[in-house]
């Protein structure tokens, strides 16, 4: 029983230090030293991007932009201090491992991708600069038309060739988004057939406007330098099916549907006012009137 | 009313008040022109600071996205507050028939003016784009409070300036006839403004008609200044301003500051210009019975406006209270709530403080605990917004003005005391065909020619 209580007091006592403790991420040494087996190229740091956007930016956020969620502790960005300051193998142990917040990927990625991921990670290291081959963007241009009845977008892409001529962009990734009010809304990918032509069946259920309008962009990924194609009012997702809230005259309404009560009240209250106003300066000609009698 | 007194006694006796009551008109001294002197300097760095804000835009306050109404606009509400005195004094008291407060109507309009006048300028340097302001007018909303604001402003200033000038062309008339020692473009000025006044019984009812028909329309209009200038707070869903006191709320607090305002103003008048015999001990006697009076309105609403939610410490409410009362805004809520209101309402319920000096002492707290108040309603509320604050630097969760900001805020009080300072220099700061009538002279001596001339 003695023994019982010294024990859990001793528990209680660490407990609090072994919390102020976990504040520092601890990696076993033989983990710490792990090297990439991957090679630290562009095939790879690219892989890994696409691979960091679909299961961490949520989390950490854009490279660079100290936009990661507010958690506790916080998830930090990638390009910060506390960030680079791990070694390969220790990002490989807390990535496979995780932490509170930071989930383990042990079980959701291989080993293969996890390494990827560290490579693109590295990219960001300015240890690391120069030793990939910096890639010019590809030049490329987007064109596309829209079956609205089928609900289809056409897509083709083109790039420029060495003698400055437009070639077919064949097998590259089209993103397709629409326009909304606080930015845009991923709908899609196409690729591009060998001949640079995609299709892209439209989303049946996706919502417009109350017309079921949409504004499209479409635009390829990081490697080109290309503007985005834009399709604007297409009519050709489904109508949203929210209440329109300023169909009818409402209070929050621009001036042109005001509520009838509001004008009218608006209009009296400050035209009776005035009109006294004007009735007292009447009175005050009057007064210079009478003076000259 | 005094007798009726003899033609010999009321020539002999509207002599010596048209004296006492134009000094401030051909008093020149060393001390007022250091006076306007330091105001223009004052006025100077403000606009140089507004330049500079209109130059760098808005980031050169410490207003943030969240703290969007800072120190401004809780200026703004107190010198609309202030303004509100002229209303009651000069209108309501007098529809009351109250005798004493009649010498004190022009004081309460002279500062109603000021305070109204530049109620509406801080309003447009706190605009970012004040270039724009048009825009309010052309694109505003009937149903935004801001518009109704608009209007009741511009209508209260019109308003104010009426019921400034009608009592006074009589007096105008006065001081064409009989002032000497005046610039002659001072003395055209006047000409023109007396509206070739003679006096006839056909004109002094003019006057008093147009008057009481001011007066009857500015108690609507005063009340609505506040009450819609507090709407542009209890309209909006948020912690301390989603209430629905908050209309006589502020007009309460309103005649708390005005009566102090007006307090000091006559102090100083009577201590400038000579006017004890004006300005009477049992004006400020009643002068402070009056804000003892006003001060206990305001403290009953301010027990229901916070004991109330108090009581229930509900979500918002309670981060917003807590706050207040015991967090970060603590010290000025209750330096607020006791020295402008407990302090005053204690000390002026014994005579001795009712006195013209200690009466300028407290009317002096009562005002700047006026002004700290709407500091109160207005900031904190703005710091706890109902979605969280985040990915936000630090400096955008707590607001605190800036120096290029307070000499912005400087701008108003220099601004408004210019305004009073030159009402006082132009025109008499007593209505003196009044208070002749009130002594007992009969109109017809007013528009006698002074036979010394
Ligand atoms: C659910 C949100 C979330 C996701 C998704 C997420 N992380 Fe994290 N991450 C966190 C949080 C929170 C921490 C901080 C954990 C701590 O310090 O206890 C963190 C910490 C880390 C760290 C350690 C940083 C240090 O302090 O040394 C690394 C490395 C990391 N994350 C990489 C990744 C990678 C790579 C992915 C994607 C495969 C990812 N995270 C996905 C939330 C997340």
């Amino acid at each position: 029983m003695r023994k019982f209580f010294f024990l859990s007091a001793a528990v209680l006592f660490l407990l609090p230090g072994l919390q102020g403790f976990s504040q520092v991420w601890e990696v076993p040494a033989d983990q710490d030293a792990l090297k990439n087996p991957s090679a630290f190229n562009n095939e790879n740091v690219k892989a890994g991007r696409e691979l960091y956007n679909t299961h961490c930016k949520s989390c950490h956020g854009d490279p660079g932009k100290n936009n990661a969620l507010p958690l506790v502790p916080p998830p930090p960005d990638v390009t910060s201090e506390q960030m680079l300051q791990n070694s390969e193998g220790a990002l490989f142990y807390k990535i496979t491992t995780g932490r509170v917040a930071m989930p383990a990927f042990e079980t959701t990625l291989t080993e293969e991708q996890r390494w990827r991921i560290v490579s693109f990670m590295k990219s960001f290291d300015p240890a690391n600069e120069g030793l990939l081959v910096k890639e010019e963007p590809v030049k490329a241009r987007l064109q596309g038309a829209a079956d609205e009845t089928a609900k289809v977008l056409t897509l083709s892409a083109q790039t420029l060739n060495a003698s400055g001529e437009w070639m077919p962009l064949p097998h590259a990734d089209l993103f397709i988004s629409a326009k909304r009010t606080f930015g845009s809304l991923a709908i899609g990918q196409a690729k591009t057939n060998g001949s640079g032509h995609a299709e892209f069946k439209f989303p049946e259920e996706f919502k417009g406007d109350w017309e079921g309008l949409v504004d499209l962009r479409v635009t390829l990924g990081e490697d080109f330098s290309c503007d985005p194609l834009v399709m604007n009012r297409l009519k050709i997702a489904a109508p949203a099916d929210t209440e329109n809230l300023f169909a009818d005259r409402v209070l929050w309404s621009t001036n042109d549907r005001t509520q009838w009560w509001l004008i009218l009240a608006y209009l009296g209250v400050v035209g009776g006012v005035w009109l006294v106003i004007g009735y007292v300066i009447f009175q005050i000609l009057k007064i210079y009137k009478a003076g000259k009698e | 009313m005094n007798e009726i007194k003899s033609p010999e006694e009321s020539r002999k006796s509207l002599d010596r008040i048209f004296r006492d009551l134009t000094r401030s008109i051909t008093h020149r001294d060393e001390m007022s022109r250091f006076w306007l002197f330091i105001l223009v300097m004052f006025a100077i760095v403000g606009v140089w600071g507004f330049i500079i804000q209109i130059q760098r835009g808005l980031g050169v306050t410490g207003m943030r996205d969240y703290v969007s109404w800072g120190a401004y606009i809780a200026n703004f509400v107190f010198f609309v507050a202030v303004s509100l005195i002229g209303f009651l004094i000069s209108s309501t008291l007098h529809l009351l028939k109250i005798e004493w407060s009649k010498p004190i109507s022009r004081v309460a309009e002279q500062v109603a003016i000021a305070a109204v006048a530049m109620a509406g300028l801080i309003i447009v340097m706190d605009m970012g784009r004040p270039d724009r302001l048009q825009n309010v007018f052309l694109h505003g909303r009937f149903a935004s409070p801001i518009l109704w604001d608009l209007t009741v402003v511009t209508t209260y200033l019109v308003i104010s300036v009426l019921l400034f000038y009608l009592p006074l062309i009589p007096d105008l008339a006065l001081l064409r006839d009989r002032l000497t020692g005046v610039p002659e473009i001072q003395k055209k000025i006047y000409t023109v403004l007396a509206l070739g006044w003679k006096g006839n019984e056909e004109q002094y009812r003019l006057v008093t008609h147009a008057m009481r028909i001011l007066m009857i329309l500015i108690i609507p209009v005063g009340l609505s200044i506040h009450t819609v200038t507090s709407w542009l707070f209890a309209s909006t869903l948020r912690a301390g301003w989603d209430t629905t006191i908050f209309g006589p709320y502020f007009v309460s607090g309103a005649f708390v500051a005005g009566t102090a305002a007006v307090v000091m103003v006559m102090f100083v008048y009577r201590l400038r210009y000579r006017l004890k015999n004006y300005f009477t001990h049992h004006h400020f006697d009643m002068m402070g019975k009056l804000l003892v009076f006003v001060c206990l309105v305001y403290l009953y609403f301010n027990i229901n406006e916070f004991l109330v939610p108090g009581y229930k410490m509900r979500l918002h409410e309670g981060i917003h209270l807590r706050e207040l009362f015991a967090g970060g805004y603590s010290r000025m809520f209750w330096f607020v709530q006791i020295a402008g209101l407990i302090l005053p309402i204690f000390l002026l319920l014994f005579k001795y403080f009712r006195r013209p000096f200690p009466m300028f002492l407290i009317s002096f707290l009562v005002l700047v605990a006026s002004w700290f108040k709407r500091y109160v309603i207005v900031i904190p509320t703005m710091e706890h917004p109902h979605l969280p604050v985040q990915n936000v630097p630090d400096y955008f969760k707590h607001y605190a003005p800036t120096s290029n900001e307070i000499v912005i805020l400087l701008f108003g009080f220099v601004g408004a005391l210019i305004i009073i300072t030159l009402l006082a220099k132009l025109f008499p700061v007593i209505s003196i065909w009044e208070y002749a009538h009130q002594q007992g002279i009969d109109k017809k001596y007013l528009t006698e020619k002074p036979e010394n001339q």
